[in-house]
């Protein structure tokens, strides 16, 4: 009784530190032009673990777009697998709770030799917030770590951590459950996690999906860019939202961009669309704008050796320090701006 | 590479199939748990499909520029053959004692549709000039292993002191790009736990000073076991000195570590019967497998063999004839190990 009470408490304080109704503002809503945002329903009672429970009904659903792993070997065919993922989410002052739905005809549920099951895994930046860049979409980076909660069919959820791809290994406190449903041609998976209620009040969150019948696994995946889930009663915080935008102020120019990129030569070595003459040392950029958070395409064309994709071929060894085979570009500020505003119409 | 590297020589010439090796390996490690369609030794008949089936064609291994080649997969069912049970009961069993007359044969209760030594014997070659030999094979612990390029976890690894190539089972998240990779598919899934598996040369007793079963269990004395850089060891001397121990498939890129005396054959019959100067085993078959130096092999074997026969001296004869069987592993002992 006494713990109900506090509990009890506990919401109805923090409840009353935000007035429902905060001015609207802008920058949110450009975000919501750049990025899937996810808004979160409170409520009181425990959070729904099964995926049919009516609970999910009162959700609000955000469709996000799936794409290819393709900046990594081995990695999910460039053809367009390109799904969509439905997503609630409900919490409470503790825990977040989100509900995944992908359409898929034929589940994949017995492991085997030569046979891989459907699966699927959050993801989660270890730590974020205002100045604190988004860690690489793609199994975070050395030193910008991301918590993975990851299920696949037949199994239990496992609570992961990764610094990068192949660094993947188990988390020290796990604190996530899943249940997964199969039924009338889709699968639904709910993840309940604990929530340390972040003072942006906004959390970054992306997802990857594996079909067990296209021999996913590893990094075959299907994967989606960082998204962002908001909480029904407490505002985001201006400045953290400011920070996420790209060019929030200026026009975009995507033709410019494209324009820029070939007489910089990046169809040398990166296809995109329209390019048919790239010798594939650099990842394939046809999802490019889909998958990557902006400020990651700035910084890779700014700085290619910042943060390298682990992988054959990507890098070369100066001295004792690894270089991109990207060569910087000698580009100044506002031509990356441009390619990156092209970079972003690539999904 | 390793700073060590133990490797295995394996006399075809004195192999004659009995798979006691097999069931050494299988009986130590592979009978449980996931495992029973595994045979992480196998002993299959040449020319033939092998096991997995035509695993020489599934791809794997490197190409001229170094670069993985793209392998597939096996299947349970058509290429390693999944295990089945035998009708024992109705067979055999008390049950039907009564009807002695009417007792089903003894066979298997499920359609296998392949398995280990599925064509043992077959061969190759039209009577009286078909031919066949054995051929041993197990995880060659290679020196450029494919299975440690196609990891993505770096869950395979080579060990330092004696270049035994090991899957690191908590890192292992069965993703099989190995299996794949392997161009010997000596990688298995094992679908019980999830994880990838295979031969680990018997390590446990190799750290003892004690050869990996299948060579100590050999009763035809047929496996020498050693380090490549201890000179005056049986393997060195195989590979090295008289160099007639030979890589099995060696263009596909790894530089294996198990080695094979290649096969010498009887002459073949001319069609009205007279024996002729060409070998039963065609050349360029064994040339395929071991590569161009088998004529050389083959032209010093005999030699020596013909030394020996007229009373002269061949310390190759006398090492391949393994007087003592002990003298075929030269692992050091326990303490010696430690220091190395």
């Amino acid at each position: 009784m006494k713990a109900l009470l506090a509990a009890t408490l506990i919401a109805a304080l923090s409840l009353a530190s935000v007035p429902p109704g905060a001015a609207a503002d802008r920058g949110m809503e450009e975000l919501k032009k750049q990025s899937a945002v996810i808004g979160a329903r409170f409520v009181k009672g425990p959070l729904p673990i099964d995926p049919s429970d009516s609970g999910w009904d009162g959700a609000a659903s955000t469709t996000l777009t799936l794409y290819p792993q393709v900046s990594v070997t081995p990695g999910a065919a460039i053809a367009p697998r390109i799904s969509s993922l439905t997503v609630r989410a409900l919490y409470t002052n503790t825990n977040v709770a989100l509900r995944l739905e992908w359409p898929d005809d034929s589940p994949s549920l017995e492991r085997g030799i030569g046979r891989f099951v459907d699966a699927m895994a959050a993801q989660w930046p270890a730590k974020h917030g205002k100045g604190i860049a988004l860690p690489y979409i793609g199994m975070g980076e050395p030193g910008a770590p991301v918590e993975i909660d990851f299920w696949r069919a037949g199994g239990k959820v496992e609570s992961l951590v990764a610094e990068g791809f192949g660094s993947l290994g188990p988390r020290d406190a796990p604190n996530a459950e899943v249940r997964a449903e199969w039924k009338d041609g889709a699968w639904r998976v709910v993840i309940i996690r604990t929530l340390r209620f972040p003072p942006t009040a906004m959390m970054p969150v992306a997802f990857a999906i594996w079909e067990g019948s296209a021999a996913h696994r590893d990094g075959a995946k299907l994967l989606s860019p960082w998204s962002f889930i908001t909480f029904e009663n407490t505002a985001p915080d201006k400045e953290y939202v400011h920070g996420l935008l790209w060019n929030p102020r200026g026009q975009p120019d995507p033709a410019k961009g494209r324009q820029v990129m070939e007489e910089a030569g990046c169809p040398a070595c990166h296809a995109y669309p329209g390019v048919e003459t790239s010798n594939g040392v650099g990842p394939d950029l046809t999802y490019a704008g889909g998958v990557h958070h902006p400020a990651y395409l700035r910084e890779s064309i700014r700085k290619p050796s910042s943060f390298i994709v682990p992988g054959d071929g990507h890098a070369t060894m100066e001295g004792k320090k690894k270089v991109s085979v990207m060569p910087d570009s000698g580009l100044t500020d506002e031509s990356i701006r441009r390619i990156v505003d092209y970079l972003l119409t690539l999904h | 590479m390793s700073k060590r590297q133990l490797a295995m020589v394996i006399d075809l010439n004195k192999c004659l199939g009995c798979q006691t090796c097999t069931m050494a390996c299988k009986t130590q490690w592979t009978n449980r748990s996931g495992r029973d369609y595994m045979y992480w030794n196998n002993v299959e008949t040449a020319p033939g499909k092998g096991y997995p089936k035509m695993w020489m064609e599934s791809g794997g291994g490197f190409d001229a520029e170094g670069a993985l080649n793209a392998g597939r997969i096996p299947s349970l069912e058509n290429d390693y053959g999944a295990p089945f049970d035998l009708n024992f009961e109705s067979a055999l069993g008390m049950a039907g004692a009564a009807e002695q007359g009417n007792r089903p044969w003894l066979r298997p209760a499920q359609n296998p549709a392949y398995g280990p030594n599925w064509d043992e014997d077959e061969g190759a070659g039209e009577y009286p000039n078909s031919y066949y030999f054995y051929l041993p094979r197990l995880c060659n612990h290679c020196s450029n292993p494919a299975c440690v390029k196609a990891c993505p976890r770096k869950a395979i690894y080579k060990r330092e002191e004696d270049g035994i190539v090991l899957v690191d089972q908590s890192r292992c998240r069965g993703y099989q790009h190995c299996v794949a990779a392997c161009p010997y598919k000596k990688v298995f899934f094992n679908p019980a736990l999830g994880r990838s598996e295979k031969c680990i040369f018997c390590y446990p007793r190799v750290e003892q000073g004690t050869a990996p079963a299948c060579a100590r269990q050999c009763p035809g004395r047929v496996r020498f076991v050693g380090y490549l850089d201890d000179e005056n060891g049986p393997v060195a001397r195989l590979v090295n000195k008289h160099k007639v121990a030979l890589r099995l498939r060696e263009d596909f890129g790894t530089q294996p570590n198990v080695y094979y005396v290649p096969p010498l054959s009887p002459p073949k019959y001319d069609a009205r019967g007279e024996i002729t100067d060409e070998p039963r085993i065609p050349l360029e078959y064994l040339v395929k497998l071991f590569g161009p130096s088998v004529p050389h092999v083959l032209e010093t074997l005999r030699t020596e063999m013909e030394k020996k026969k007229t009373g002269q001296s061949s310390e190759l004869m006398d090492i391949l004839i393994a007087y003592r069987h002990e003298e075929m592993f030269t692992l050091g002992a326990p303490a010696e190990r430690q220091k190395t």
